[in-house]
């Protein structure tokens, strides 16, 4: 129990910031953020005993992308939007060179671009681009093999690239209309 | 991120984008609230500056909320998993959210989105599992520490929408009975939670949980040879499940017993 204990507590400490980060990206609204990463650590600490060592952090992505994925469902469900509580708020011209857009505008742009995409394009496209792992790593962390993270990876870029030329191209259109 | 660029050129605007998440984080106080509210022992030492900072709560009062807190939880939950390791005090209800520094981004385009329109219609409100929530933190004392028990957080009453099926604690709490009945010894009563959880829960989000469970109540009730079936299927399905070690070690043991 002690051993577990303390296992615990180490797993917690190596890696609250990657499931925060993990949750946040796969869609859990950022007042619910503290509710889903106790929710994985909740599964962990009951399941350590058959978690093997080294390979936790696998299994709390597992448990973080099934959790995600509950609130994702939960907010359509219920109707909610699936972008996050902060609205993004309109700039100002688009034809100023100067203008500054901050960065929590930025990230809600983001989570826009992340929520569109299926689920298995999302996962890999934030583990490598915004978590910065390697393919291997990626491929380790969600049990799948390299070539399927390397297609995936492709296929999901395609979707960022096409929705943010979009979403740029509706920025431009709302700030000319304006 | 090096070489990881999306494009060449690169999109400055996708690029900005990018970047926005390279800030992506939780608070030491966020990290704080959720280990306290999980009883983990490092909540103490993590909170410690912050608790200091933020605090005017007696100690006894801490000790009182924190009590209150548990017995909310186990008494919600219905489960006493982590009995014994609740070691640190919850933060105090002082935290303000970190202000977000505005980091100055240059895009490619300016005008900024307004967010997808809202509902005409006040959204319903989101139904959550029935767990303690780590955001839920404590009253100050000022209030009684009953008070704060059956408190959760903001707008997660049972005034809600419509579940949309067993939440993950649904899951969690059919899934213990089955592992008290194992560690009980009692296989019957193991497989009935087994089988309520297969019919309720179906493909659930636990459910290798379930098979793994499954393969430990046959190794319970000596079911040799049901124990290396299920555990050979299991392998095969989940050739790199985080429980590979623990299923072969059942089958290990079973084969062993095998003549």
């Amino acid at each position: 129990m002690a051993s577990q204990s303390k296992r615990l507590n180490q797993v917690f400490e190596a890696e609250f910031d990657f499931v925060w980060r993990t949750v946040r990206r796969l869609g859990v609204k950022e007042r619910e953020l503290d509710d889903a990463v106790q929710q994985v650590f909740m599964v962990l600490s009951r399941r350590l005993d058959g978690v093997e060592l080294g390979r936790e952090r696998s299994f709390l992505f597992g448990t973080a992308r099934r959790v995600a994925s509950d609130y994702r469902r939960r907010y359509r469900s219920s109707r909610e939007d699936l972008v996050d509580d902060e609205p993004v708020p309109r700039g100002q011209s688009p034809d100023d060179p100067a203008v500054l857009v901050d960065r929590k505008r930025a990230r809600a742009m983001l989570q826009e671009v992340l929520d569109e995409m299926p689920d298995e394009m999302r996962e890999v496209f934030c583990l490598y681009e915004l978590e910065g792992m390697t393919t291997t790593e990626v491929a380790d962390t969600m049990q799948i093999s390299t070539g399927t993270v390397a297609s995936r990876l492709r296929r999901a870029r395609e979707l960022f690239q096409r929705a943010t030329r979009r979403l740029s191209a509706r920025l431009q259109f709302e700030g000319k209309d304006r | 991120m090096k070489d990881r660029s999306l494009q060449d050129p690169p999109d400055p605007f996708a690029e900005a984008l990018l970047r926005s998440a390279e800030h992506d984080g939780p608070t030491p106080r966020d990290r704080a609230r959720v280990a306290a509210s999980l009883g983990l022992a490092g909540a103490t030492t993590v909170t410690a500056s912050a608790a200091k900072a933020s605090s005017t709560a007696p100690a006894a009062a801490k000790a009182s909320l924190l009590g209150g807190m548990v017995k909310w939880w186990l008494g919600g939950l219905g489960v006493a998993f982590l009995v014994g390791t609740f070691a640190g005090a919850p933060e105090p209800h002082a935290a303000a959210p970190a202000p977000s520094s505005s980091v100055d981004i240059p895009v490619a385009i300016s005008a900024v989105p307004a967010a997808k329109p809202a509902p005409a219609m006040s959204s319903p409100v989101v139904v959550v599992a029935p767990v303690p929530s780590a955001s839920a933190r404590p009253t100050p004392p000022a209030l009684s520490p009953s008070s704060s028990d059956a408190a959760p957080s903001v707008p997660k009453a049972p005034t809600a929408a419509p579940s949309s099926g067993p939440s993950l604690a649904d899951e969690l709490a059919a899934l213990d009975a089955a592992r008290k009945a194992i560690e009980a010894g009692d296989a019957d009563a193991a497989e009935k939670a087994l089988s309520r959880y297969r019919t309720t829960m179906g493909e659930g989000r636990l459910a290798s949980e379930a098979e793994l469970l499954a393969i430990e109540s046959a190794a319970a009730r000596a079911d040799h040879a049901q124990t290396i079936a299920l555990g050979s299927a299991f392998l095969a399905r989940h050739p790199s499940s985080p429980h590979r070690a623990r299923v072969t070690t059942l089958i290990t043991r079973a084969r062993k017993e095998v003549p």
